[in-house]
């Protein structure tokens, strides 16, 4: 009945002038609650400055190294098997416990502009764009739940794009046009940047997450036994007790360990039963090599079409992502710290 | 578990950072204006409807402080939650549009496809729906539509209206239950 209901009430798609006018109005909206600062730094990402982004997040992000790495057979090749690759991950799985008043997280997305393209001189191409978000979570709450992002700014999407907005002189600054076009009068490009813009920081709530796919706490995932058996049947249990395990197979228990391995504050041994438990789910498979949303390269695992990269070196997770969707996440910092909140400055 | 194989982790991620960053709001209104605009149109007819959908972004954008993530709850639900309230606003324009669906003469289908079964069958039964939704209370027509056009699943539909899972269910199984009659008797005359 639900669809017929659907279908004898449906009518025709909006005018694209329509949709235009809606967008002009909440793009008015917007521009009222813009902050007014003006940029003042220049590195762009687009003609290469993202490497200094990742090799500076790299570098922050790299703690001690774990002793348990010395002594460890090679790790297996590309071709190995999902569970060769999550056992070896387990042997080695090397993050510093360490402490700190506050539990960082920085992530940075990239996602393309579905509905604008760019626009400089004769040339159109398609953009995307990258954004930082960070979490600061407290070991003692009274310090209060951070929150960080930035704007890093707007980049030709493809091989192909990259081509066309060198064609039109590599410009920092371009317009952005509704894509599909529209013709209404009042239609007016919004002018678009590669560099960075300055970070912003406020304080949120207590049960603000690392919101990225923000179904568990992290803190709550670090307190998990990290005996993989005692992990195993303690997620499960978690899973019944939220009614997250209703789907019949083991995606629910997938996401939960890999926001573990994504988030949480765990220690090297509870990250190395999150990879034991991996290992014996059947559904993950090696997708091979692939690059994260900052262009470091790893091995992907996925189940369905849900994906982490591993760094191949050290087993921590690069990033992840969704199959076939123009969206997916690099974790930048992962880490105990003492510096005080800060808006993320990246460059 | 669907929800993690969609947006709804990109869209809480715009959201929370429109808060610092008001320009990462628009991204939601390019995932689901056109949802919306659906929606609206469904219950309000286009016109209204492009309005709206337009209004929705903008409360949205100005309440995007008061979002909790919540159980079963979604940045989708909530602004499914949000056209809603404005549609109810206009309840007298959304009452007149199946007052004028139930007056829509039956038409001869042009042609002999498949899809002229279909037109002939929206012909007879979309009058009947018409008089069924004008009838029906503004509170349990919310639920209706809400799973019925926009699909959302109980716990969503608690969240957009703010009301326990357990009242989504009975308003529902009331509404089902009118329309059902109504769209019965119809066949059987």
């Amino acid at each position: 009945m639900d669809e017929m209901i659907r279908s004898l009430l449906s009518e025709p798609p909006p005018s694209a002038a329509a949709i235009d006018e809606a967008r002009r109005r909440l793009h008015e909206e917007i521009a009222g609650r813009r902050p007014r600062k003006r940029m003042t730094w220049r590195l762009s990402l687009a003609t290469g400055g993202l490497a200094a982004v990742v090799a500076a997040g790299v570098a922050l992000a790299a703690g001690p190294t774990t002793p348990g790495v010395q002594g460890v057979p090679a790790p297996p090749g590309p071709d190995a098997t999902a569970p060769q690759l999550l056992l070896a991950a387990a042997e080695r799985a090397a993050k510093p416990a360490g402490s700190g008043r506050y539990w960082r997280v920085l992530l940075i997305t990239k996602s393309r502009e579905e509905y604008m393209d760019g626009r400089a001189g004769r040339e159109t191409f398609g953009i995307g764009s990258r954004h930082a978000q960070e979490a600061w979570l407290p070991k003692d709450p009274k310090d209060g739940n951070w929150a960080g992002t930035q704007n890093l700014g707007v980049f030709p999407w493809s091989a192909e794009d990259r081509a066309a907005w060198e064609r039109a002189g590599s410009p920092t600054q371009f317009e952005g046009v509704p894509n599909p076009p529209v013709k209404s009068p009042r239609s007016r490009p919004m002018a678009l940047s590669t560099n960075p813009r300055p970070g912003h920081l406020q304080q949120v709530d207590a049960d603000w997450r690392v919101e990225v796919y923000n179904l568990w706490d992290p803190f709550e995932l670090a307190k998990l036994p990290s005996d993989p058996v005692a992990l195993r049947s303690a997620a499960d249990a978690k899973l019944k007790e939220t009614g997250r395990d209703d789907n019949g197979d083991s995606l629910a228990l997938y996401v939960m360990m890999t926001e573990l391995l994504k988030y949480a504050p765990a220690t090297p041994e509870l990250r190395s039963a999150a990879f034991t438990v991996l290992s014996e789910i059947p559904e993950i498979r090696n997708l091979g090599e692939r690059e994260d949303a900052t262009g470091r390269k790893g091995i992907a695992l996925g189940y369905g079409d849900i994906y982490i990269i591993l760094n191949a070196e050290d087993y921590t997770i690069l990033g992840y992502g969704l199959e076939g969707r123009d969206y997916d996440t690099s974790v930048i910092k992962l880490g105990w710290t003492d510096d005080k909140p800060a808006p993320p400055a990246m460059e | 578990m669907t929800a993690l194989a969609d947006t709804a982790g990109a869209d809480a991620s715009d959201l929370y950072a429109s808060r610092a960053d008001p320009d990462r709001f628009a991204a939601l209104f390019d995932r689901y204006h056109p949802d919306i605009r659906w929606y609206a149109a469904s219950r309000l007819g286009g016109e209204r409807a492009d309005d709206v959908a337009a209004e929705t972004f903008l409360v949205a954008f100005r309440t995007r402080d008061r979002y909790r993530a919540q159980a079963g709850g979604s940045v989708r639900a909530w602004l499914f939650g949000i056209a809603t309230n404005l549609i109810r606003r206009q309840h007298r324009d959304e009452e007149r549009r199946y007052r004028a669906l139930a007056k829509i003469p039956i038409d001869a289908p042009a042609t002999a496809d498949e899809a002229a079964v279909d037109r002939a069958a929206a012909a007879v039964m979309r009058p009947a729906l018409g008089r069924a939704l004008a009838a029906l209370p503004a509170r349990d027509r919310d639920v209706l539509l809400l799973v019925a056009v926009a699909e959302l699943n109980y716990a969503e539909v608690s969240a957009a209206l703010d009301v326990p899972p357990g009242t989504v269910g009975s308003r529902l199984n009331r509404a089902r239950k009118s329309v059902r009659e109504a769209l019965g008797t119809e066949g059987e005359s």
